[in-house]
């Protein structure tokens, strides 16, 4: 695993309609390997790799946004007041976050000492309109330089455990760094179909990106590669994947079951470890790819990840390989027959 | 070293209480050549001396070495570590939290379950400390125990910096900014004997001062603390124990002493004579070691003074650089009426 790419990739902030924050890193990192890369509207950038002629297209999808919170307010004492729903507020008293202003501020999630509060109220979690930012600076310099509606994210804090590796948004910045290696890797290659590299916006909100973005692009048939839940204490077996054990590929409704198949057969050819997440919608860009237009198909593939949404996500390097291994080979294995299956199914 | 460059090593570096050792040797080589003698007694303290044939009043400065933390006690099946807590932390500030742990500071992660899998009630109830686990990316019982073996202290893993202008985050400035300031002090002259008393294990029941004025008995002893700032919003202004920015913080009472009034009357004349500002403690809450040192053989007049911070006792405390150095001035001048 390329380790400086995904600590870049984890390290930079892009909150849910900052997206743009990325894009110059990703065309750095695409533009010797790709014949075409392309900011849209929406936030989302795309790198085309084209096939040859004639063919289809496959759109290979991974959000670029994280979650972040959203400053409400300023009280008094020039504190800030905020908003989130995609955190678990329990992660964040005690901790750094970075708050995206006229310039970019660090603050501290505070909390009041505990021995001053009652014992009912520590064993709640502090409610979204109770917690505050402190950046240590007055009502009136807070006021002209964090305006209503910044953003804050996550302090970054790339690290290794062991062999696995911690930090923010490694949902879904390890799904970036697929896509980004999947495309290096078909460098030399003349793929049957185009191939496009599709990093999103908005993904943790609303799927703005990957629904405008389908619509513009019209690949004949996506994968998005985003992260599932890998076990750790206190989750269920049933609930979670195994980290280190592979990709997993996501059956229910919302994938389509020819791509699956074909999934499968690559991973067993080439001997590659493969998990199953069973469920309905599969809460991926997918879902919102699938609905657009005349409907395109759609498969998911998740990589285990650890404590999703908070500033220590963990995930195993050897899933992220294996899966830029599957794509690699999956992409190598698309053949008239697949094709054919494919059309005639749709 | 300037007090800042002190101060973030200081805060940078593990001490939880009953393994100080790491912050005892730095403080041991940044006062050694100021010192007549220096001795690490069996609880650890680190005592040095400096002017002992002085005449006139022997005075202590006091400041504790040790943090809060956590302490491995358990490890499962698949890999994850299960901890006590060693002091006061509050259990809402553990989750999904960086963390270093043992001897060479191997790092794990707080683990917090996905958003996404908790139940509406879940949500909104805190995790108690007994249910939380670190996860060190061990892949099974025999790797975890080999990397963080049961026993093993872990500190909160955040780097010092400044927020802004003048204004610093990092852990455990409780009781660091104290060691800073003594080491401030002590590398300055006096007309007193002057005993600095570096002490342990304050956190777990103020043990190390409780025999570390024992061998060098002053006449006075002054402990110096970063203290609770309750200066958050809407707290009324009389629960605000001290507020950042508004200089040292001199103890009245305590939950342990009641600082000596003649010396306290002599310390604020000193500030207003100074133009320091300075501020009381508000709350009756909290204790340090300058109970122990009042108790101490046939007693010692004692003093609390203290850098206000907020946030103490969780990953990441905040203090004003002007505070810190308020308090140095007013300490510096206050030793030099003697």
């Amino acid at each position: 695993m390329n380790r400086k790419l995904i600590e870049e990739l984890t390290d930079a902030h892009a909150a849910t309609s900052e997206e743009s924050t990325l894009h110059s890193l990703i065309t750095k990192e695409l533009s010797n390997y790709v014949d075409e890369i392309k900011t849209l509207k929406n936030g989302s950038i795309y790198a085309l790799k084209k096939g040859k002629p004639g063919k289809y297209s496959l759109m290979l999808d991974a959000h670029l946004d994280e979650v972040a919170l959203f400053v409400t307010g300023i009280t008094e004492e020039g504190f800030l007041r905020v908003h989130t729903k995609s955190i678990d507020l329990k992660v964040l008293p005690g901790s750094i976050v970075c708050v995206h202003g006229e310039q970019e501020f660090k603050g501290v999630v505070g909390l009041k000492p505990f021995h001053l509060e009652s014992e009912e109220e520590t064993k709640k979690a502090v409610p979204v309109d109770k917690l505050f930012v402190d950046c240590s600076m007055d009502k009136e310099r807070v006021e002209k330089l964090i305006p209503i509606g910044s953003s804050i994210t996550f302090m970054p804090g790339f690290s290794s455990l062991n062999k696995l590796i911690s930090n923010k948004s490694l949902d879904d910045r390890v799904g970036v760094y697929t896509i980004i290696e999947v495309l290096k890797s078909l460098k030399r290659k003349l793929p049957l179909i185009d191939i496009i590299g599709h990093f999103s916006s908005q993904e943790e909100i609303t799927g703005l990106g990957a629904i405008t973005s389908t619509y513009a692009l019209k690949p004949d048939f996506a994968i998005a590669i985003d992260t599932t839940f890998g076990f750790s204490p206190n989750d269920s077996e049933r609930k979670t994947c195994k980290m280190g054990k592979g990709p997993v590929i996501f059956i229910g409704p919302s994938s389509d079951h020819i791509i699956n198949k074909k999934l499968f057969a690559v991973a067993d050819k080439f001997n590659i470890s493969l998990q199953q997440e069973i469920g309905i919608l599969s809460g991926t860009d997918a879902t919102e790819i699938q609905l657009v237009g005349r409907g395109v198909p759609v498969g998911i593939i998740g990589i285990p990840l650890r404590y999703m949404h908070t500033p220590i996500e963990v995930i195993d390097p050897t899933d992220v390989d294996k899966t830029v291994n599957l794509l690699s080979l999956f992409i190598e294995e698309i053949d008239d027959l697949f094709l054919e299956a494919l059309y005639g199914e749709h | 070293m300037e007090s800042i460059e002190l101060i973030e090593k200081l805060s940078n570096t593990p001490g939880v209480s009953g393994d100080e050792r790491k912050v005892r040797e730095i403080l041991k080589n940044e006062i050694k050549e100021y010192a007549e003698k220096i001795v690490t007694d069996p609880l650890g303290n680190l005592v040095a001396l400096k002017g002992m044939k002085k005449k006139g009043p022997k005075i202590m400065l006091n400041a504790h070495m040790d943090e809060v933390g956590l302490i491995i006690d358990y490890i499962s099946e698949n890999g994850f570590l299960q901890f006590k807590k060693v002091g006061g932390i509050d259990d809402r500030v553990l989750l999904g939290k960086r963390v270093l742990i043992g001897e060479k500071e191997i790092r794990g992660v707080i683990g917090a379950k996905a958003i996404h899998l908790q139940e509406v009630d879940e949500r909104k109830k805190s995790i108690k400390s007994t249910e939380l686990y670190i996860d060190i990316g061990a892949k099974d019982m025999e790797e975890a125990e080999s990397m963080a073996p049961r026993g093993s202290f872990v500190a909160f893993d955040t780097k010092f910096e400044e927020i802004t202008e003048n204004k610093f985050v990092g852990k455990a400035f409780d009781d660091r900014l104290g060691c800073a300031i003594i080491v401030d002090l002590f590398k300055k002259n006096y007309n007193v004997p002057i005993i600095a008393l570096f002490s342990t294990q304050e956190e777990i029941g103020l043990r190390g001062a409780a025999v570390g004025a024992h061998q060098y008995t002053p006449d006075v002893a002054i402990t110096i603390e970063g203290t609770i700032s309750n200066d958050l919003p809407e707290v009324p202004d009389h629960l605000k124990c001290s507020k950042l920015g508004h200089g040292p913080v001199i103890t009245v009472k305590d939950r342990g002493v009641i600082t000596d009034n003649e010396l306290r009357s002599k310390l604020i004349s000193t500030a207003k004579q100074n133009k320091i500002p300075y501020q009381f403690k508000q709350v009756i809450a909290g204790g340090t070691d300058s109970y122990r040192i009042q108790t101490t053989k046939k007693g010692v007049k004692v003093l609390t003074v203290a850098v206000p911070v907020r946030y103490l006792h969780s990953p990441v405390s905040l203090f004003f650089k002007k505070d810190y150095l308020n308090t140095v001035k007013l300490l510096n001048e206050f030793l030099k009426k003697f």
